[in-house]
C-alpha cells in the first residue's frame, strides 16, 4: 500500500500523530540549551525548565534540588506521554509502541542481574531502572542463579522470552556472559523490530529501516570497540552483530577481525554515511565517538518528522526525548559539580 | 450641533485612545509603585529585557523565593485537602504581614508539618506492621493449626494433584509426616507466613511455584479489612499467605521472592498457646499505638486548620508579590542613577489615576525623589482597549474571537449587539421556543451574583458568559416568532398577514436577498465605512492603493492587484449574498422540524383516547423540543449567525489585526490561579 497511507492512515493513527507532533514541538530548542548552559545552580535550571513542558513536573520539588530529581521528573514526563499514547493506540501502532520499550527492558534485566551479582540491594537497583522498561516481577530477577533459571522464572512471562532462545545455558552468571546476553538479546530484539516494521510496510518500513539500521550499525561498532582485547573470539563477536543494516554482511566480516580502533575506522570509512562521523575524530580516539553517533542519530530522527503518515515519528519522538533527558542530566551534573567548561562536551542540540 | 455633542460618547465604537509612557522610579519606591499600578490595572508594561533569560534578570532571587513560597502553600493546600479539612477563609484575624515574615512563617509551618508527617508515618508504619502481624496471626495461625489437626486429607489431595511425579513422592510424604509431627523446623519442613497485596498474590504464587519447582504448598486467605499504605495513603486490599516448603535453599529463594514482591513476612509460632500469647501482646500494643496516632492526628489537624484560615490570603499575597517582581524584571535597571526605567501603554483617561497611584507610592515609601511619569512617542501601534461591561462583554468576545480590532478601528461589536440576536432570531423564529430560551436566560441573569462568584463547568461557564446574548436572542426570537405566527409550530394569527411570508415554500430566494441586503445596509449606516458600497469606485478608493503612490509606483503590479481585488469583490458580493440564504434555509428547517414533532408526535398521540399513550407522546414531544429544537437548533442557528458576522459581515470592512491591551493587574491574576 505504499503511497496510499494518506487515504487511511488518519482513521486510526491521525490523532496520535497529531499528539506526537505536538509533543515534538515541546522539545527544548538550541536557545533553551544556551540558556540552560548559562545556569549557575540547579535552581536556575529548574526555573528555566518551569517555562517548558517540564514545568508541572518540577514545580512541587523543594529546593535544594538534586540532579537525580531533575532527571527522574523529566523521565516521568516522557513516561506519561508514552502511556497516554499507548492508551489511545490501536493495533498495530500499540505493538509498535511496545517494541520501543523492549530495549529498556533488556537494559533493566541486565542492570538487575549484574547488580545482584555484585550483591546490591534490590530496591536500590529497582530505583535505577528505566521506568519504560519495567515489567511485573522484575524484582524476582534477583532470585535467578543462571540463564536457564532467569528464563524459566521470570523472562518467560515477558515479551523478551522469544529473544532468549540463544542465551539459554546453565552457566553461572558472570559479568562477561551477562554482557554477551545483553548483546544477544539486543540483536534478537532489533532483528524482530526490523522484521515487524518491514511487515507494516509503506513509509513506516522505509523510515524505520533507516533508523534501525543505523542503530544496528552503531551497536556493531560499539561491540567491536568494546570487545577489542577481551577473550571474545572473532566468531562470537560476529554472532552479536544484527543481520541487517548498512554494514551487513561484508562490513561485519571486516569488523569481526578488527584489532584496534584505527582498523574499525578503516572499515567504517568505506561507508559514505559513516565517513563524516569518523572524519570528526582524530586517529586513535574513541571518546568522542558516542557524541558523534548521537549527533548523527538526532539528525536522522529529526528527518523522520519530515514525512507524514508513518509510525517512525513515535520512535523518533521517544528517542529525541531520551536524548534531551541525557542532555539535561549532563548539564545538571556539570552545573552541580562546577564543571561548566565541560557542558558542551556531551550535549547534543536537537533543533 | 449641540444635540450631537450632548449625545453620550460611543465608547465602544472606537477603542480607547492610548499613549506610550515612560516611568522613572527610584529603587526605594519602585516596588510599591508597581503594586499600586497592579491594584489599578491600567498600565501595560513592555518587556525591556526580552533578550535576557529569566535568571539573568534583576529580581530573579525574589521571584525564586516567591515560587518557593507558593510551592510551600501548594503543599499545605494538598495536605489540608488530604486530611479532608476545608480551608475556610476566616476574616483576616492577623494584620498584614510582610513578605519576609511570611517566608519565615511558612518555613516554620512546613518544617513542623513535615516533622509531624514523618513522625506519624513512622508510627503508621509500625501500626501497619502490627496490624498485619495480627491478621497473619489470626489467619495463618489458623492454617498452621488446621494443617496440624486435619493435615491428612489436605495433604492427600496435594499428593495426588501436584506431586504425582515419582521424584517428589518422597518429599510429599515427608511433608505429610512433618506436618503431623508437630515442631517442624527440626525435620526439614518449614513455613513462611506473611502478607501481600491482593493484586500481586497470583503472580507471587506462580513465581513461588516456579522457583521451587512446585515443591511447596501455598495457602492464602483474604485479609478482613484493607490496610492504608503509608506512602501513598491509599487503602490496599491484602492477602495473607502461608508457604510450606522444605530445604534451606528453597528458603532463601522464597525470602528473596517475598522481598521482590514487597511481601512482608511475619513469624507465626505453631504452638497455639504461644500464638495466643503473642496475639495478646500485639493487640495491646496496637491499642496503645492507636491512641498515640489519634493524638498525633488531632494535633496535625489543628495545625492544618490554623494554616487553612490564612491559606487563601497568603496565596493571594504570594501570587501578587510574584507578579510584582515579574513586572519589575521587565524594567531597565539603571545602576548609576539607582532607578528603574519602565515603558508601557496606558489609556489617556487613566493618566491622572496612574499619577495619583505613583504619588501615593512615593509618599508611602518616604522617598525623597518623586516618580517621573511622562508621555513618549512610540514606533509600534498601540494596543486596542475597549471598556466593556457585563452586557457588551460577550459581544466583544464574539468579535475578538475573529480578530482584535486595529487601534481605533470601528468596532463591529457595536452593531453585533443587535444584528447578532436578530440574525439568530430570523433562523429561530418561534415565540414558544423563544419564551423557553428567555426563561433560561432570565434564570442565569437572576442568579448572576451567585453564579459569578463560583466556579462553573466549561459548558455552564460558556452559557453564563453569554447570558445577555442569550437574553437578546430569546427576545428577538419571540419578536420574529410573533411575526412568523409560530408558537411551537402552531400558527397564532395575531397580526394578520405576515411580513416575513418568504418562509413559505413558495417564496423565492430573492426576497431573502433583498431583505438581508436591506438589513445589512441599515446596520452599517454607511457612516464610516467608505469601502462598503457595491460599486467598483469604492475599490479604487481603497486607502491601501492610495498609499502605494507614495512608494515606488509600478503600474502593472497595481493593475494586477486592483484586478484581483475587483474580481474578489464581485465574487464576494455574489457569494456572500447567497450565503445569507442560510437565514431562509435554517428558519424553514426549524419550523418544519417543529411541525413534524408537533404533528407526528403530539397530535398523533392525542388522537388516541388513552392516557398512557398521550403521556408518552407528551414526554417524547417535550424531550424533542428541549434537546433537538432548543439545544441543537439554538446551537446551529448560533453558529450560522456567527459565520454570517465573521465571514459575510466583518470581511467587508474589518481589519482585525490589532492586539489586545493587557494591563498589569492583580484582578486578572487571581482568575488564573483558580
Amino acid at each position: 500500500m505504499y503511497g496510499f497511507e494518506a487515504l487511511t492512515f488518519n482513521i486510526h493513527g491521525g490523532y496520535l500523530e497529531a499528539i506526537v507532533r505536538g509533543h515534538r514541538s515541546g522539545l527544548l530548542t538550541a536557545a533553551d540549551y544556551n540558556n540552560l548552559c548559562q545556569c549557575e545552580t540547579l535552581d536556575d535550571i529548574k526555573m528555566h525548565l518551569s517555562a517548558t513542558e517540564y514545568g508541572p513536573y518540577l514545580q512541587n520539588e523543594p529546593s535544594p534540588l538534586h540532579t537525580t530529581t531533575i532527571v527522574e521528573k523529566c523521565t516521568l514526563k516522557l513516561v506519561e506521554d508514552y502511556k497516554h499514547m499507548l492508551c489511545q493506540a490501536t493495533e498495530p501502532l500499540a505493538t509498535f509502541l511496545e517494541y520501543i520499550t523492549y530495549g529498556h527492558m533488556i537494559d533493566n534485566v541486565v542492570l538487575i542481574v549484574t547488580g545482584t551479582l555484585h550483591e546490591r540491594d534490590v530496591q536500590e537497583l529497582l530505583e535505577k531502572c528505566h521506568p519504560l522498561g519495567m515489567f511485573d516481577s522484575i524484582a524476582t530477577l534477583a532470585v535467578a542463579q543462571n540463564m536457564r533459571e532467569l528464563y524459566r522464572l521470570v523472562l518467560v512471562d515477558t515479551p523478551l522470552a522469544p529473544y532468549f532462545s540463544e542465551c539459554i545455558t546453565s552457566e553461572d552468571l558472570d559479568d562477561m556472559n551477562i554482557e554477551i546476553m545483553r548483546n544477544t538479546l539486543y540483536k534478537a530484539y532489533l532483528e524482530d523490530f526490523y522484521k515487524f516494521c518491514q511487515k507494516l510496510g509503506g513509509a513506516t518500513a522505509e523510515i524505520m529501516s533507516d533508523l534501525l539500521s543505523f542503530e544496528a550499525d552503531r551497536r556493531a561498532v560499539n561491540i567491536t570497540i568494546n570487545s577489542i582485547g577481551t577473550e571474545l573470539t572473532r566468531d562470537d563477536r560476529k554472532k552479536l552483530y544484527s543481520s541487517f543494516g548498512l554494514l551487513y554482511p561484508y562490513g561485519h566480516e571486516e569488523l569481526a577481525v578488527c584489532e584496534d580502533i584505527d582498523q574499525v575506522r578503516g572499515v567504517m570509512e568505506k561507508y559514505p554515511p559513516y565517513q563524516s562521523i569518523f572524519a570528526k575524530l582524530s586517529y586513535g580516539e574513541s571518546q568522542m565517538l558516542d557524541k558523534a553517533f548521537y549527533e548523527e542519530e538526532v539528525k536522522r530522527l529529526c528527518l523522520a518528522f519530515e514525512q507524514q503518515f508513518h509510525y517512525g515519528v513515535f520512535f523518533a519522538y521517544m528517542r529525541l526525548r531520551e536524548q534531551e533527558i541525557r542532555n539535561l542530566m549532563w548539564i545538571s551534573e556539570c552545573v552541580a559539580q562546577n564543571q561548566k567548561s565541560r557542558v558542551h562536551d556531551s550535549v547534543v542540540f536537537i533543533f | 450641533m449641540e444635540y450631537i455633542d450632548n449625545l453620550p460618547a460611543m465608547d465602544l465604537m472606537r477603542s480607547e485612545k492610548m499613549t506610550f509612557v515612560q516611568l522613572i522610579m527610584p529603587v526605594e519606591s519602585a516596588h510599591r509603585a508597581v503594586s499600586n499600578l497592579g491594584e489599578l490595572g491600567l498600565l501595560q508594561f513592555r518587556d525591556l529585557n526580552a533578550d535576557k533569560s529569566p535568571f539573568q534578570r534583576t529580581f530573579v532571587n525574589q521571584v525564586k523565593r516567591c515560587a518557593e513560597m507558593s510551592r510551600k502553600l501548594r503543599f499545605f493546600k494538598d495536605q489540608i485537602h488530604k486530611a479532608g479539612l476545608l480551608s475556610s477563609a476566616r476574616p483576616a484575624l492577623q494584620p498584614d504581614v510582610d513578605l519576609e515574615e511570611l517566608e519565615t512563617q511558612l518555613a516554620e509551618h512546613e518544617h513542623e508539618l513535615i516533622e509531624m508527617n514523618s513522625n506519624s508515618e513512622k508510627l503508621r508504619q509500625t501500626y501497619n506492621e502490627l496490624l498485619e502481624f495480627k491478621m497473619v496471626l489470626q489467619k495463618a495461625g489458623g492454617f498452621v493449626v488446621s494443617s496440624k489437626s486435619n493435615g491428612v486429607p489436605e495433604e492427600r489431595e496435594l499428593d495426588e494433584n501436584v506431586y504425582s511425579n515419582d521424584d517428589y513422592a518422597d518429599t510429599a510424604s515427608l511433608l505429610e509426616q512433618d506436618v503431623r509431627s508437630g515442631p517442624s523446623n527440626q525435620s526439614g519442613l518449614r513455613f513462611i507466613s506473611g502478607i501481600i497485596s491482593k493484586s500481586n498474590a497470583l503472580r507471587f504464587e506462580r513465581m513461588l511455584f516456579r522457583a521451587t519447582r512446585g515443591n511447596m504448598l501455598f495457602n492464602q486467605s483474604p485479609a478482613d479489612a484493607p490496610i492504608i499504605d503509608p506512602v501513598s495513603t491509599e487503602m490496599v486490599e491484602k492477602t495473607i499467605f502461608v508457604v510450606f516448603f522444605s530445604g534451606e535453599q528453597a528458603k532463601t529463594k522464597i525470602l528473596k521472592i517475598c522481598e521482590a514482591f514487597g511481601a512482608s513476612c511475619y513469624p507465626v509460632p505453631d504452638d497455639i498457646t504461644k500464638q495466643r500469647q503473642i496475639t495478646r501482646e500485639v493487640l495491646s500494643r496496637l491499642s496503645e499505638l492507636e491512641t498515640t496516632l489519634d493524638a498525633g492526628l488531632s494535633h496535625r489537624n489543628k495545625a492544618l486548620t490554623s494554616i487553612g484560615f490564612h491559606l487563601t490570603k497568603w496565596m493571594n499575597m504570594v501570587s501578587r508579590e510574584k507578579a510584582v517582581f515579574d513586572t519589575l524584571n521587565m524594567l531597565n535597571f539603571d545602576v548609576t542613577k539607582k532607578c528603574l526605567v519602565g515603558e508601557g501603554w496606558c489609556p489617556i483617561f487613566a493618566k491622572t489615576q496612574i499619577q495619583e497611584a505613583l504619588q501615593r507610592a512615593t509618599f508611602d515609601s518616604n522617598s525623597q525623589v518623586g516618580i517621573i511619569f511622562h508621555v513618549m512617542d512610540a514606533m509600534e501601534s498601540p494596543p486596542t482597549y475597549f471598556r466593556t461591561n457585563g452586557f457588551t462583554n460577550a459581544f466583544q468576545e464574539i468579535v475578538d474571537a475573529y480578530g482584535v480590532a486595529r487601534y481605533q478601528e470601528a468596532n463591529p461589536a457595536v452593531y453585533t449587539v443587535i444584528t447578532f440576536p436578530f440574525l439568530f432570531a430570523v433562523m429561530f423564529g418561534d415565540w414558544g421556543h423563544g419564551i423557553c430560551l428567555l426563561l433560561g436566560a432570565l434564570v442565569l441573569i437572576a442568579r448572576e451574583r451567585k453564579l459569578g462568584s463560583q466556579k462553573l463547568g466549561s459548558f455552564m461557564e460558556m452559557l453564563f458568559g453569554g447570558r445577555y446574548v442569550l437574553l437578546l436572542m430569546s427576545l428577538f426570537s419571540i419578536y420574529c416568532g410573533l411575526i412568523y405566527n409560530e408558537f411551537f409550530s402552531i400558527p397564532f394569527n395575531i397580526f394578520g398577514g405576515s411580513a416575513y411570508k418568504c418562509r413559505n415554500d413558495s417564496c423565492s430566494p430573492m426576497d431573502a436577498f433583498s431583505k438581508t441586503f436591506y438589513s445589512e445596509e441599515t446596520s452599517f449606516g454607511g457612516r464610516t465605512y467608505g469601502r462598503l458600497g457595491n460599486s467598483e469606485i469604492d475599490v479604487d478608493a481603497e486607502p491601501d492603493s492610495a498609499r502605494q503612490h507614495h512608494e515606488e509606483f509600478n503600474f502593472s503590479e497595481v493593475f494586477v492587484h486592483q484586478m484581483i481585488h475587483s474580481i474578489e469583490f464581485v465574487l464576494g458580493a455574489v457569494s456572500n449574498t447567497a450565503s445569507y440564504l442560510r437565514l431562509w434555509a435554517l428558519s424553514l428547517a426549524h419550523s418544519e422540524l417543529s411541525t413534524v414533532f408537533f404533528e407526528k408526535v403530539l397530535k398523533l398521540a392525542w388522537g388516541y383516547d388513552n392516557i398512557i399513550i398521550r403521556l408518552v407522546g407528551l414526554a417524547v414531544f417535550a424531550f424533542a423540543t428541549a434537546f433537538i429544537l432548543l439545544m441543537m437548533e439554538t446551537l446551529s442557528a448560533f453558529l450560522h449567525a456567527l459565520r454570517l458576522h465573521w465571514v459575510e459581515y466583518q470581511n467587508k470592512f474589518y481589519y482585525g489585526d490589532g492586539y489586545k491591551f493587557r494591563p498589569f493587574s492583580f484582578a486578572t491574576l487571581t482568575d488564573d490561579d483558580d
